[in-house]
């Protein structure tokens, strides 16, 4: 509960910062790329503060992982087989993020294009789920589910509901921007070249947010493969994932299997992250404007 | 009309007034007395806002006349021309697009059903889709065959032939607009609706399209109304010009009468560059610190004897002589810009205030001298209460 009020009055806070500002309006000026500044002798101190948070937050981890499997590889521990638990994971991932964007969509547009004190304070309540703890969410969900949704109680689809609930927040902020960019002129346009409101939004407005969409669904995947507490209180029995498979073999204090199924996640969980980073990289080098992204997707659509 | 525009099925309909049902039924055909356009009257605020952003406004275009909305920013035009398009909605007075009331109190005929072409400022074309796609996209009940006709036709018409699989992003902002227009007039609207088109254009390239799109304008006969805080555009495009004061129609006319024949101050000041100097109305002359001038009066009221007046001083309208000592009413000559033919002086009044006269070059006068101001052939002053 502590948790839920902290969270809340942050997020009173951050609506306070952001006011009512529209972001839409594009610039039409070029992006200029910076000069270099020699650092001289201090390149090796900017290296240094720069490289630090990467050694201690990348390399140390897997390398510790890397570690205990090789050595438990040398004892002949035997690993289990992680196929099973990779292939639910990724399948539990995807549908929760395809889900999860697919509900953050009406709220973006919601909170985007139809601006009230009623829509604010839905946006905002959705927030709200980023404060609640994953057990919190589950322990509820798990009396729902016995007490008023028993067909839904040890299927997936609660634990993915539980998915939607804790990373909607995480999916409705790269929507919720890439629709900011989206000028309202567009669909107005749209709208006087004869197409109803509802047709706009599925043939303009949402092929123009998809990068948001994209962006917002690897976010909500790589939260879900990770996340534990909720994963393992509402997992149907016998329903092995990633995370609770590493929970198992360390709460065993078998390392090398935990490692095993670490490196696995990481495998996994890292393709959506080099998308999203690499998609950053895009972004720079097209320095007109944003929309060479839109073009690729437009080709792809047809 | 190919499609009647019905009243929107889902409007609640409060049993309206005599005068709502006989606006109802005059809602019958297009005709050059009910206009492509009609507004009577409307009366639009924004959502949060006190102030209604137009009210009582009028205006009436006819069918293929080109008519722009001259005014400030921030007047209300933009207003007008959504209001128009079914952008907004309206709480009192009517709206008549192609002859049927598609807006009122009661009735709300959304934009999807009007048929009218927009083309806005920063263009708004789809960035997802290529040039052919974008105009394609308001083509409706075509075949393939024809609708490819149709989009040549209207690319080659603005002189977008060959870039059909462009994207957005590849074009120049005066070609981006081109596309704007052809995608706005693909479908044959009602009428063409521009809301500052060239503002994000350089000056070179906004006189180019302007020219086009008044011809492209004229050739397709299509009605077309725009919106613009630039006299020079206005001027240069309209059959007729309607001025904005703040939030309604001041005047309306063809681009001289509105010149020659200002019906108020800030008509005069939104038409064309001019100093209003103040002065008192005497016996059908204005007694000025500039000179006493002979007048003439553009509003509907008499000016009584004595009056306070504001004088409308134009550059080309006046004339600077060189002034002996001993004269009275004079003034100094401050810059002299010479510009070919002619050279326009800055002159500047005793009181601080600077008139702008335009001469022929020959025989220039100095900067620092003092001079005479007359007007030119002893043409009237405009004259405005003040």
């Amino acid at each position: 509960m502590v948790l839920v009020v902290i969270a809340v009055m942050l997020l009173l806070g951050e609506g306070f910062t952001r006011g009512s500002g529209a972001y839409h309006r594009s610039t039409v000026g070029a992006v200029r790329s910076f000069r270099r500044v020699d650092l001289g002798r201090l390149r090796w101190v900017g290296a240094a503060v720069v490289g630090l948070p990467v050694l201690i937050g990348l390399i140390v981890p897997v390398g510790v992982l890397v570690h205990w499997l090789v050595r438990g590889l040398l004892n002949d521990q035997e690993l289990i087989p992680l196929l099973i638990p990779a292939r639910n994971s990724l399948f539990v991932s995807l549908l929760a993020a395809v889900v999860t964007v697919m509900a953050a969509l009406p709220v973006a547009i919601l909170a985007v294009r139809f601006r009230s004190r009623m829509s604010r304070l839905f946006e905002r309540s959705i927030y709200i789920g980023f404060g609640l703890p994953g057990v919190v969410v589950a322990l509820s969900l798990v009396f729902f589910g016995i007490n008023v949704a028993h067909p839904l109680y040890q299927s997936i689809w609660l634990l993915v509901f539980a998915y939607g609930v804790l990373f909607l927040p995480a999916s409705l902020g790269p929507l919720r921007s890439s629709l900011l960019q989206v000028s309202p002129r567009i669909e107005e346009a749209a709208q006087s070249l004869g197409r109803s409101q509802w047709r706009v939004i599925f043939s303009v407005t949402i092929p123009l947010v998809m990068p948001g969409a994209l962006a917002g669904g690897a976010m909500v995947f790589l939260l879900t493969m990770k996340e534990l507490p909720a994963t393992l209180i509402l997992s149907p029995i016998g329903y092995k994932t990633l995370s609770g498979s590493i929970w198992d073999a360390a709460s065993d204090a078998f390392f090398a299997k935990t490692a095993a199924a670490a490196l696995v996640l990481v495998l996994v969980a890292g393709v959506p992250t080099a998308y999203l980073t690499l998609r950053g990289h895009g972004d720079k080098s097209s320095v007109s404007d944003s929309s060479l992204k839109f073009g690729k997707f437009g080709e792809a659509s047809r | 009309m190919r499609m009647p525009w019905n009243r929107k099925p889902d409007a609640p309909m409060p049993s309206p007034s005599a005068a709502a049902l006989a606006a109802l039924a005059v809602a019958g055909s297009a005709s050059a007395e009910t206009g492509v356009i009609h507004l009577e009257g409307v009366e639009c605020s924004y959502p949060g806002s006190d102030e209604a952003a137009i009210s009582n406004f009028n205006l009436l275009v006819r069918p293929g006349e080109f008519v722009s909305i001259l005014g400030r920013s921030g007047a209300g035009k933009t207003t007008a021309l959504r209001v128009v398009a079914g952008l907004e909605e309206v709480s009192s007075g009517y709206v008549r697009v192609g002859g049927p009331l598609v807006g009122s109190s009661f009735v709300h005929v959304p934009a999807d059903q009007r048929r009218i072409g927009l083309v806005f400022q920063d263009y708004a074309l789809f960035p997802h889709l290529s040039v052919e796609r974008n105009v394609e996209f308001g083509l409706k009940d075509l075949s393939a065959e024809e609708k490819s006709a149709r989009i040549s036709s209207v690319l080659e018409m603005v002189g977008m032939s060959g870039y059909e699989a462009r994207y957005v992003h590849e074009l120049s902002g005066g070609q981006q607009q081109r596309v704007a227009i052809a995608r706005a007039l693909a479908p044959d609207p009602v009428a063409l609706l521009l809301d500052e088109p060239f503002s994000n254009l350089d000056r070179q390239l906004r006189a180019a399209l302007r020219r086009d799109i008044k011809k492209i304008a004229t050739e397709s006969g299509a009605t077309t109304l725009l919106v613009t805080h630039d006299r020079e555009e206005a001027l240069a495009t309209s059959d007729r010009i309607a001025v904005m004061g703040d939030n309604s129609i001041e005047q309306i006319g063809t681009p001289e009468e509105v010149y020659q024949n200002p019906v108020s101050a800030s008509v005069a000041r939104l038409i064309g560059p001019c100093e209003l100097i103040p002065g008192v109305f005497r016996g059908g002359v204005v007694i000025t610190e500039a000179g006493v001038f002979p007048t003439r009066i553009t509003t509907d009221d008499s000016i009584p004897d004595g009056r306070q007046v504001l004088a409308l001083m134009r550059a080309s309208e006046l004339e600077i002589e060189p002034a002996g000592d001993e004269e009275q009413r004079t003034a100094t000559i401050e810059l002299r810009e010479f510009e070919g033919e002619f050279s326009e002086y800055s002159i500047r009044l005793d009181s601080g205030t600077l008139l702008r006269v335009r001469r022929r070059a020959a025989n220039g006068l100095e900067s620092g001298s003092r001079v005479r101001i007359q007007t030119r052939n002893g043409s009237k002053v405009i004259v405005f209460p003040s």
